[in-house]
């Protein structure tokens, strides 16, 4: 079986763990537990024909005292930019961890996802934000690791940009969460 | 069957302790081969078996696919196992430990773990160990930092928000003072206008009222202004030595004016102990000060204000200062006194409508007082009177030093050419304005209604001088001035003389007026004297009726005498004329005092004649009676004082010649000034119009008291540069009384 892996990236408390663990187990904690070092999961994933394992490397957020380190990203097939939309910062530290996980990697396949849309009236992240990123030519999509909103068409897009092939199953519900108003 | 020899046994039952340790300890143990390949030393404990299933102790195991996290350490480990240690390290330094990482099971549990690469008597080892604790104690280190940084966020966002706000008010209201002083320069000025015409005293009344309503909204715009600065935090307290006697004493001095108006004693009492000389921002004080003292007095009608002051009880430093204001006034209700430094609050609404104020004094007052390290309270008996206490906190300051004042070259003075003048405003009433103001000067004025007409006018024309709006539709004042003065370019040697007109009272546009490439700024509403001061000063002539040289001001003294018979002859008049109830002429005798007393140095009589005239045209005998009595015995000092006057001599040098009496006194009141001469250059420095008013008016007063009407000419002068908040003129002025006072000779006989 095919495996694939795929680093989430992120400033911390973003909610990188909250949207793995809703993915593989459909799980979500209102506790914060901020992860140290790498925390490793495995979800087995079915896009087009084809089955694969992804390999989740939920690296801790940077902040302060911790840095993404390049040896965390080698051999990475793609990787998931976490922004807090309730956060602006957090969309600022994305910009600048794209450009270094960018130098390391390579162009492999990423997605951008603007987390917590359960909470969207508290939103420090604007349309304007949203809408420079995409002009960068992001994919950016909106999540809630809460609600579980958008979190399996984001691990499912990315996996069928790695694979490329299309993501026939949500080719219309990968946009499925239009922004709020 | 054979029994295990014994040795043997011995051996089996230790591999079993081992085993049951590693277990517990959460420990498993590699053994790296020859060519890399690793086999499991310990029994696995069941953690291990949920990741890595079908293994036991002997199996060869590959680490690197069942623990991917690894991925980075083991490249790293062959370094060490390679034996790529540091020369002279010891075997147990040849170890390396992986970062921490953790594995989630298929039961959503998480498993933390370490890794750690050993060489040791020639083997190659690589234990894997459950580091639970370790992982928990680093998260809570991880938790508490992210507390921290999200707290600090929080602040700093909350920060911007404030900020934000603060300037969107700042703006606000810098845009709401220019939009309401753009029309009231309009109606001051025509009022101004008005009044120099033939009027009626039914006119004079309405157009007094024009002028009194219209200073009281201007006085309300300035606090405001100044409230908002406090509020803002942009309030900068001074640290400067500075003299608390004199302090008191001016505000003291100022205020006696109006209070021998009302027929109010006020005294001021300094108790010995006092320090004099302290550090702080004395020109805050003053203002203080004055507000209280204005206050007393504006709610007493009979009785006296009083002023002590004195060192804090009990207070910690000496610098600590307690200032008592005690008035016999109106009083104000127990109910009332919580409220009272709140903005916008008086005692009673009703307060507002008979005394005036705009409620925002007392609360720019408290917050002042606050910013010195001070607090205010108030004890007050309606009927009786209010006592005022409150308490500032200085440094211990030094004597001030009496700096030499520096020479200025005093400017040209030249006759009123015929100047070509550009005026460009959008605002047509203020085009108006500017064209009455100089309509009796020889001037050719041209006019532009927005900023694209005058810069095309002042392409393709011939100016001296340009007078220019800096709010205008098409181009702003500030792009026309940027514009021109990029045109003439550095190889011209002439630089148009440009005066920015704006109603923004923020230093901040003076600022941006400067760099915009303006040579002076004048803040509307605009008077019709700064206007002339400042078009002759920049055009580089000076008006004719301004031009008093020395020589002038000597035969103005020599006229003083002549000027104070007939004055005492104009007081007789109006006793007279009072007495049969004749108001015209009562007004007409005040009219013509009012407008002759300065020019002669007697800004005093200028002062009493507009009292008479005002209650004049109130029909209020009672009160001309009052000034009048004032006026007589301001006269009758006048000529007591007469002889003991110091006389200036003709010449270029000022040499003044006293009686032995009043030396003392004079040569205290020129050192005083040459002491201020620093402080008011601090003022012009930083803007502070109040200060430079309160210093120009004490000098009006002061000089022709003291016999310089030059020194009340220039007085009056930076009382009204500050008045309409005019910056250009300040520094010239200054320059000139530092000449005057620098070059004063004084004798005695």
């Amino acid at each position: 079986m095919i495996q694939k892996k795929v680093c989430m990236i992120g400033s911390f408390g973003v909610g990188k763990t909250s949207l793995v663990a809703r993915f593989v187990r459909s799980i979500f904690s209102e506790k914060y537990q901020t992860t140290v070092g790498v925390k490793i999961d495995k979800k087995v994933l079915e896009v087009g024909d084809q089955q694969v394992t992804l390999v989740l490397w939920d690296i801790a957020g940077e902040d302060v005292l911790t840095t993404v380190r390049p040896s965390q990203l080698r051999g990475a097939a793609g990787y998931i930019l976490v922004v807090d939309g309730l956060r602006r910062a957090t969309y600022e530290t994305a910009l600048d961890l794209q450009r270094r996980v960018g130098v390391a990697l390579g162009p492999v396949p990423f997605l951008c996802v603007l987390n917590k849309n359960d909470l969207r009236d508290r939103w420090e992240v604007t349309e304007a934000d949203v809408e420079a990123l995409r002009q960068r030519g992001w994919r950016v999509l909106y999540g809630s690791a809460k609600n579980g909103e958008g979190v399996e068409d984001l691990f499912r897009e990315l996996t069928a940009a790695i694979l490329q092939v299309p993501n026939v199953r949500n080719a219309t519900a990968s946009e499925a969460t239009p922004p709020s108003v | 069957m054979s029994e295990t020899p014994q040795p043997a046994k011995q051996l089996h039952r230790a591999f079993e302790d081992v085993a049951r340790l590693t277990a517990a300890v959460g420990l498993v143990i590699f053994e790296r081969g020859p060519r890399g390949e690793f086999t499991l030393l310990s029994p696995p404990p069941d953690w291990f078996q949920n990741l890595v299933p079908n293994v036991q102790a002997g199996s060869m195991v590959s680490v690197a696919q069942a623990f991917p996290a690894l991925d980075a350490f083991l490249p790293e480990a062959e370094a060490v196992w390679n034996g790529e240690t540091r020369e002279g390290a010891s075997e147990l330094e040849s170890e390396l430990a992986s970062d921490l990482w953790s594995e989630v099971q298929a039961s959503g549990e998480e498993l933390h773990f370490r890794a750690r690469a050993l060489k040791a008597d020639g083997r190659h080892w690589l234990l894997l160990e459950l580091a639970t604790r370790l992982y928990h104690e680093r998260q809570l280190v991880l938790q508490y930092a992210h507390d921290l940084a999200l707290q600090n966020d929080t602040i700093l966002r909350l920060n911007l928000e404030v900020e934000r706000a603060t300037k969107a008010k700042s703006d606000f209201l810098a845009m709401m003072s220019h939009e309401i002083r753009t029309p009231l320069n309009a109606i001051l000025g025509m009022a101004e206008l008005m009044a120099e015409t033939e009027l009626t005293a039914e006119q004079q009344k309405y157009v007094g009222t024009f002028q009194r309503a219209g200073s009281n909204l201007l006085t309300l715009i300035n606090d405001i202004l100044d409230l908002s600065k406090v509020e803002s935090g942009n309030l900068k307290l001074e640290s400067e030595n500075f003299n608390l006697f004199d302090v008191a004493g001016s505000a003291i001095d100022l205020v006696k004016v109006k209070a021998r108006e009302k027929g109010i004693t006020v005294t001021h009492e300094i108790t010995p102990g006092t320090p004099c000389y302290l550090r702080g921002d004395d020109l805050r004080l003053r203002q203080v000060l004055l507000n209280l003292l204005g206050n007393s007095l504006k709610f007493t009608h009979q009785g006296s204000v009083r002023l002590k002051v004195e060192p804090e009880p009990d207070a910690p430093d000496p610098g600590v200062v307690r200032f008592t204001i005690q008035d016999t006034g109106i009083g104000i209700a127990k109910d009332q006194l919580p409220d009272l430094f709140q903005t916008f609050t008086q005692a009673d609404s009703s307060i507002t409508r008979k005394y005036g104020g705009t409620g925002l004094g007392l609360a720019i007052t408290k917050k002042l007082v606050e910013a010195m390290g001070g607090s205010i309270c108030v004890e007050s008996t309606p009927g009786e009177g209010s006592t005022f206490f409150f308490t500032a906190r200085f440094g211990i300051g030094q004597a001030l030093a009496v700096v030499p004042p520096a020479k200025t070259e005093a400017p040209t003075s030249a006759l009123a050419a015929r100047l070509r003048i550009l005026v460009a405003d959008d605002s047509e009433d203020n085009r108006f304005l500017i064209s009455s103001y100089l309509k009796s000067l020889p001037y050719q004025l041209d006019f532009a209604e927005n900023g694209a007409i005058a810069l095309e006018k002042l392409r393709t024309g011939v100016y001296d001088l340009a007078l220019v709006d800096v709010h205008m539709p098409e181009r702003d004042g500030y792009a026309v001035a940027r514009n021109v003065r990029d045109h003439e370019g550095s190889g011209s040697d002439r630089t148009l003389p440009l005066i920015a007109l704006t109603a923004d009272a923020y230093p901040s546009a003076i600022e941006k007026s400067v760099a915009a490439g303006f040579n002076a700024y004048l803040t509307k509403p605009i008077r019709k004297q700064t206007l002339l001061e400042a078009i002759a000063r920049h055009a580089g002539v000076r008006e004719q009726h301004q031009v008093k040289d020395e020589g002038e001001s000597h035969s103005l003294t020599s006229l003083a005498s002549e000027y104070l018979k007939s004055s005492r002859k104009k007081a007789a008049k109006i006793v007279a004329a009072i007495g049969s109830e004749d108001f015209d002429a009562v007004r007409t005798a005040g009219h013509n005092m009012k407008g002759t007393g300065t020019a002669y140095g007697f800004p005093r009589v200028t002062e009493l004649g507009g009292s008479i005239e005002r209650s004049a045209v109130e029909r209020d005998a009672s009160a001309v009676r009052t000034v009048v009595h004032d006026l007589i015995a301001y006269l009758d000092q006048i000529t007591l004082e007469e002889d003991l006057k110091p006389k200036v001599q003709p010449g270029n040098v000022p040499r003044v010649s006293l009686k032995n009496s009043m030396r003392s006194l004079v040569t205290m009141f020129i050192e005083r000034l040459r002491a201020g001469a620093p402080g008011l250059q601090d003022a012009i420095k930083y803007a502070d119009f109040p200060a430079i008013r309160i210093f120009g008016h004490n000098l009006k007063g002061n000089g022709a008291n003291f016999g310089f009407p030059v020194l009340s000419q220039l007085g009056d002068r930076l009382e009204s540069a500050a008045l309409s908040n005019e910056l250009g003129p300040m520094e010239a002025l200054l320059g000139e009384l530092r000449q005057y006072l620098d070059s004063v000779v004084i004798e005695y006989q």
